[in-house]
């Protein structure tokens, strides 16, 4: 794999992961769930562009393939993602504990995913495979 | 009013400010440069909102030649280069409005290196950029005067 497709890979993740994810969680002033909020939470988490977030995720940054999968902030987004994957029944179901905790989980899966995308672009040390530039 | 007009291949960015911004903003859309342009040309527009990474368009909804992009930066490999096109399709629409003309305040939702964004200011005058969707910041950037 070309290093430059790591930096891709990692900036997707970026993009079509960590930002969708908190784009409702950041923005729900506290205690201020309202079904059409917590509808667009919903969509975020398990309707992402088509997909769930989990799932875009793994097509991005397969664990077995991607060179992503050895850096520690892939782990932190994974297991966050895998917990938000549990809670669909309450956030479907619209309980405000629920939704508030997935809020808080969506802003960390973001963060990691900030940290992953900025570790590799700017080259530091990290555990991926070199490739050669085209 | 202002005008926001929002540029993107999906409905994200859209639905985003149909939520949080519509008191502020009147929302246009355009889901490529074509339609983009067009909604210049036809309306008033303040401020654009535009998305970077085009990675649902078709070959024929981006702007940028994938066979030349292909010779030129991936030693003929078009899968690459068609890649690369989506990846940076809100920058290369911006290059598009701003060569017809159109010089509103552009505002991208991306993490760009410093250095990046100063070579966008550098070359498309008033662009902005933020990390997340944040809709305070959001505001800020987009009613900023330049």
């Amino acid at each position: 794999m070309f290093r430059s497709d790591i930096r891709r890979a990692a900036s997707a993740l970026a993009h079509d992961v960590g930002k969708y994810v908190a784009r409702t969680a950041r923005n729900v002033p506290e205690g201020g769930w309202t079904p059409e909020l917590a509808s667009m939470l919903v969509r975020d988490l398990y309707d992402l562009r088509g997909e769930r977030a989990l799932q875009v995720f793994l097509r991005l940054a397969p664990e077995a393939t991607s060179p992503l999968a050895a850096f520690p902030e892939w782990t932190t987004a994974h297991d966050l993602l895998r917990e938000l994957d549990a809670m669909e029944p309450a956030l479907r179901a619209f309980e405000a504990p629920a939704l508030e905790g997935a809020a808080r989980l969506a802003l960390r899966v973001e963060r990691a995913l900030r940290e992953l995308a900025l570790r590799v672009r700017i080259g530091a040390p990290g555990r991926e495979r070199k490739g050669r530039r085209p | 009013m202002k005008r926001l007009l929002v540029i993107e291949d999906g409905n994200e960015y859209a639905e985003f400010a149909r939520l949080f911004l519509t008191g502020h903003f009147h929302i246009l859309v355009a889901q490529r440069a074509a339609d983009a342009l067009a909604c210049l040309r036809s309306d008033r527009v303040d401020v654009l909102l535009i998305d970077l990474r085009f990675d649902r368009a078709v070959e024929a909804d981006l702007v940028g030649d994938v066979a030349a992009t292909a010779k030129r930066l991936f030693a003929g490999d078009r899968e690459r280069a068609l890649r690369h096109l989506q990846d940076q399709q809100g920058v290369l629409i911006l290059a598009e409005l701003r060569a017809a003309g159109f010089g509103q305040r552009a505002v991208f939702i991306h993490e760009f290196l410093p250095r990046r964004m100063e070579n966008l200011r550098r070359l498309y005058g008033p662009v902005h950029a933020l990390p997340t969707f944040d809709c305070a910041a959001l505001l800020r950037a987009l009613e900023e005067e330049d």
